[in-house]
């Protein structure tokens, strides 16, 4: 104790300054250990919750498409439903889309939370003007002419018939695109993934073109309000339904097995095409040499698109 | 001076006697903490891999998948997926890490067509996958159960999950 006398006034109290540090090390360290917990606490409460919408809402798309008479389906808000941690609530809602000119029909389940706006669709569309259309009573139709050899079965009923293509909208499926249309690499990667691609007056605007030797696999709508060109070689086993504002360019040995041509324009074939389906055109429609088709009416029958987010 | 500096060594002699001191008394709490941030930390990264592996799995089969098929292997189930796309499959299993024995993981592997499959781990590599086994309920409903393990504390937690498939259906 007698040391203590010659200590320095700011020299005292060094001992207590160092448990002083040590309990403050500790307790950030303590704090920087709760905020880490605290954040992952909430992260997986998140998650929880998240995992809760999507359940929700998938149920409700599935049971909205698998109700027995989906004629009937109408829009409806669900009651507010509580989600746990938190009691977040939540509005479910299902909203069923008619287009007045398209033959569509489009169910959307949205569920709205705080943070989150989660939303699904799902399509059914017909071809343009609807499969019951007189203008898909034939194989090949042509509002203007048809030039090149085709066999006699396949010419339409009293042809030429007046041109009635022009009337029908087709430019209502850009409004239900769920993606731009795919290019080659998109195509070759993943194939079309029953869905409607459309382009816009963005990046994937003007000619249209899916390269040679690409082989185009899956289910999917093809729009473009301008030329679709499809080069030589190409090949497609889905159902594929190529519905164009503008002209259509089939290139030579092209063979598509499930397709559906419909074109605002005309559609030039080149030589060596092999066509199962149906060919629909308001201008006239130019067929190569070595030309087949042979006529394949489900193509017409309703296209489901798969139940995708938004 | 001698003096002075003779007086910070007992300053620190006796600063290091308080600290150990508190360490003595609080010892047992301190360990027990310390098992506790453990534990804590154990959790925290057993449900981070398993929203990994959840997520992936989950966003590939119920939006993106056609078909799936179920197959067994050694570690347990192959979840076989053809896209919808066609010219994709995805493959999710378990297996053990090329260069650990001891150790499981989730591997994801994505094959397009016309070309080798690419293949990545889903699970890290601080937690190892003691079970893996997805079920068919029906057509259009899994049931996946998967035991995580973080290797070095040897907490074990175990998570079943059930995935309706929006555009496909199991084989």
């Amino acid at each position: 104790m007698q040391r203590l006398c010659y200590l320095r006034p700011h020299q005292r109290g060094f001992a207590v300054l160092s448990v002083i540090f040590l309990v403050v090390f500790l307790f950030i360290l303590t704090q920087g250990i709760l905020h880490i917990v605290c954040q992952q606490a909430k992260s997986q409460q998140e998650y929880i919750r998240q995992r809760q919408i999507v359940v929700l809402g998938i149920d409700l798309m599935l049971q909205a498409l698998q109700t027995k008479e989906p004629v009937k389906l109408s829009s409806k808000r669900l009651p507010t439903i509580l989600l746990y941690p938190g009691a977040e609530s939540v509005v479910p809602q299902i909203q069923v889309e008619n287009c007045a000119t398209l033959p569509l029909r489009a169910v959307n389940v949205e569920i709205k939370s705080k943070n989150v706006a989660w939303q699904m669709q799902h399509l059914q569309l017909e071809p343009p003007g609807g499969t019951n259309h007189e203008i898909y009573n034939n194989i090949i139709y042509s509002g203007q002419e048809i030039i090149g050899n085709i066999p006699k079965d396949l010419l339409p009923a009293n042809y030429p018939l007046t041109n009635i293509v022009p009337t029908i909208d087709t430019k209502g499926y850009l409004k239900y695109k769920s993606m731009p249309l795919p290019d080659a690499c998109a195509l070759r990667e993943v194939g079309l993934l029953s869905r409607i691609y459309a382009n816009d007056n963005g990046v994937s605007s003007g000619l249209y073109i899916i390269g040679n030797n690409t082989i185009i696999k899956g289910n999917g709508v093809l729009y473009s309000g301008n030329p679709i060109n499809l080069q030589k070689d190409c090949h497609s086993s889905g159902k594929l339904w190529l519905i164009c504002n503008d002209k259509i360019i089939i290139g030579d040995n092209v063979k598509l097995e499930h397709a559906f041509l419909f074109a605002k324009g005309p559609i030039y074939i080149g030589r060596n095409v092999s066509i199962c389906g149906i060919i629909v055109s308001a201008g006239r429609i130019e067929l190569g040499d070595g030309f087949s088709m042979q006529g394949d009416k489900s193509v017409l029958e309703k296209f489901s698109t798969s139940c995708y987010m938004n | 001076m001698t003096r002075r500096n003779g007086f910070l060594l007992l300053e620190i002699l006796l600063a290091t006697m308080f600290i150990c001191v508190l360490f003595a008394t609080f010892y047992q709490l301190f360990l027990q903490k310390i098992g506790s941030l453990g534990r804590i930390y154990a959790d925290i990264e057993l449900h981070r891999a398993a929203r990994v592996i959840i997520s992936s799995v989950e966003s590939e089969l119920v939006y993106s998948t056609r078909e799936i098929v179920l197959e067994e292997n050694k570690y347990g189930s192959m979840i076989i997926c053809q896209n919808i796309g066609l010219r994709r499959s995805v493959v999710f299993y378990c297996r053990n890490m090329p260069n650990e024995r001891n150790k499981t993981a989730i591997y994801k592997s994505t094959k397009i067509e016309d070309r080798t499959a690419g293949i990545n781990p889903l699970s890290s590599p601080e937690v190892s996958i003691e079970q893996w086994q997805c079920e068919k309920i029906n057509a259009h409903t899994l049931r996946l159960k998967m035991q995580i393990k973080i290797t070095t504390l040897g907490r074990c937690k175990t998570f079943v999950e059930v995935i309706r498939l929006c555009n496909g259906c199991v084989i």
